[in-house]
């Protein structure tokens, strides 16, 4: 019969490939974490901290900001983009904790109802 | 059962691994690349959501924006007083922007306004890759992206000129060029003082794009939101929690977007794993009845197929996940990136920076590893309550 330590070591090297990942990532990490003071100065003097790719619509440089008010004029007929259509939601506290100001801000009657005087 | 018997069905789980070569390359193979598919898509997705939140920090508690016609307008004097005069807002800075469409390049650029008082860019390292930080309020002076400059062959001490609608638009001497470590974010970033800003994108004198307001206390974001909308319903704004979800729902349907479009290779990879494994070919059955005919009882029998599928399922999660991570950490994501980041002219060329979640990785080892362990037992549980001698015969 086959000895054990065969299938003990691929284990082995599969938990030193894993450990290897974990050890890099820590690393490069790490060295991100140091470059921290430059983003701050820098990401301070702009719009906003939007990572510069633009969307499929080019005006998009700061989605954070614009989408919201942003006509898709560059892709007319495209799919409804945010938020649906993800296959992979959102975890549902950030919909939970994050309120949306700016519909509560006043009490507007519902559409078509009349206003009293 | 004691360790020295589980050991053992270990050892023959891996013989019987051995005996049959092609089978179980073929299983590795399936499994590891549906495993380095998710893990890539995962791992680049948190890659990107975590150098925005990183950027996230110096954000302003909350952004002014007016609206008209529901089109983002200019902000007059009274608003910026108004803003100022409220109570709880630490400080309401008017802010100049906007965007320049490059013909050349077919790309927008962004233009911005710098405030006279901002920090020192020179005495901070890893920002400017050359030249210098411009001096306060210094005209004509601008500093430029990385990748806008190698798009538009310019270097520190080159002068440009920015299509404007006024013919009074400064020509700009590029003082200096943004550095590897911030080039996520200035990529496509024309920095220069408010005035020149202004001329450039013809905004007038007394007007600004946008209002940073810092607080107090940001924990009175909420109130202070209210009392803005109260007042001036026309007024956007933007607090820095409801950006924070509009970068996970970015990154998040894009992630969604891809495992969407991969998900029919995942389940033809998934269904072939599945077929492999689950069916037990005549000399499988027969070796099953040889082993209940020499004493092994059924649980023996389970044990040792349970570890096959348990060698060839960890062996490929590891491998899936060292391939993922090499595919995006060390070769920059080719094919990914540009799905998961957009279709940008102006790409930053920098690396990512890995931000694995744990949970992440259990979660692709639960979808892809769970069924595959549980396809393997049953069909063997099937075979082993089979009477040997019968099993044998047929």
């Amino acid at each position: 019969m086959t000895s054990a330590r065969a299938p003990l070591l691929a284990l082995g090297l599969t938990a030193l490939a894993l450990g290897g990942v974990a050890w890099n990532s820590h690393a490069r990490a790490g060295l991100r974490r140091q470059q921290q003071a430059a983003i701050d100065a820098v990401t301070r003097l702009l719009p906003a901290p939007d990572l510069s790719f633009a969307g499929s619509s080019r005006h998009l440089r700061f989605p954070s900001l614009e989408e919201p008010g942003a006509a898709f004029a560059d892709a007319p007929g495209s799919p409804d983009l945010d938020p649906a259509g993800a296959a992979m939601a959102p975890p549902t506290a950030v919909f939970a904790h994050v309120e949306t100001f700016a519909l509560q801000a006043r009490a507007w009657p519902p559409p078509g109802q009349v206003v009293p005087r | 059962m004691r360790p020295r018997s589980h050991l053992a069905l270990l050892a023959f789980a891996w013989g019987a691994l051995a005996r049959r070569p092609g089978r179980t390359v073929a299983l590795l193979g399936a499994v590891a690349m549906v495993v380095t598919l998710l893990a890539a898509v995962l791992f680049a997705t948190s890659a990107l959501r975590g150098e925005a939140e990183r950027g996230r920090q110096t954000q302003p508690d909350v952004v002014v924006q007016r609206l008209t016609g529901g089109r983002p307008g200019l902000i007059d004097p009274s608003t910026l007083s108004f803003l100022q005069a409220l109570p709880g807002v630490r400080r309401a800075t008017a802010r100049v922007w906007g965007y320049v469409f490059l013909t050349s390049l077919k790309a927008n650029v962004t233009v911005m306004g710098r405030a006279p008082d901002a920090v020192d860019l020179n005495a901070v390292r890893g920002v400017l890759r050359s030249g210098r930080d411009a001096r306060p309020g210094e005209r004509g002076a601008a500093l430029i992206g990385k990748a806008l400059a190698d798009l538009l062959h310019v270097r520190d001490g080159d002068v440009i000129s920015l299509p404007s609608p006024r013919e009074d638009a400064p020509a700009l001497t590029l003082v200096g060029v943004f550095d590897s470590p911030v080039a996520l974010y200035t990529s496509d970033v024309i920095m220069l003082s408010v005035e020149d800003a202004r001329t450039i994108l013809d905004i007038p004198a007394d007007r600004a794009t946008d209002v940073a307001i810092e607080l107090g206390n940001p924990e009175e974001a909420a109130v202070v939101t209210r009392a803005i909308l109260e007042e001036e319903p026309d007024l956007r704004v933007l607090d820095k929690r409801i950006l924070a979800r509009t970068y996970r729902l970015t990154y998040g349907r894009r992630a969604g977007i891809v495992i969407a479009a991969a998900l029919p290779a995942l389940l033809a990879m998934l269904i072939l794993a599945w077929d492999r494994v689950s069916g037990l070919g005549p000399a499988e059955r027969r070796e099953i009845a040889v082993q209940k005919a020499v004493g092994w009882s059924t649980a023996d029998v389970l044990y040792a197929k349970f570890y096959e599928s348990v060698l060839v399922g960890v062996l490929a999660f590891g491998a899936g996940v060292a391939l993922a991570y090499a595919w995006v950490f060390l070769l920059g994501a080719p094919l990914l990136h540009e799905v998961l980041s957009g279709w940008s002219v102006l790409y930053p060329e920098t690396a990512l920076t890995p931000a694995i979640d744990p949970a992440d990785l259990l979660g692709v080892a639960a979808m892809v590893l769970l069924p595959f362990f549980a396809v393997a037992i049953f069909p063997a549980w099937r075979a082993a309550i089979v009477d040997p001698l019968q099993a044998m015969r047929s």
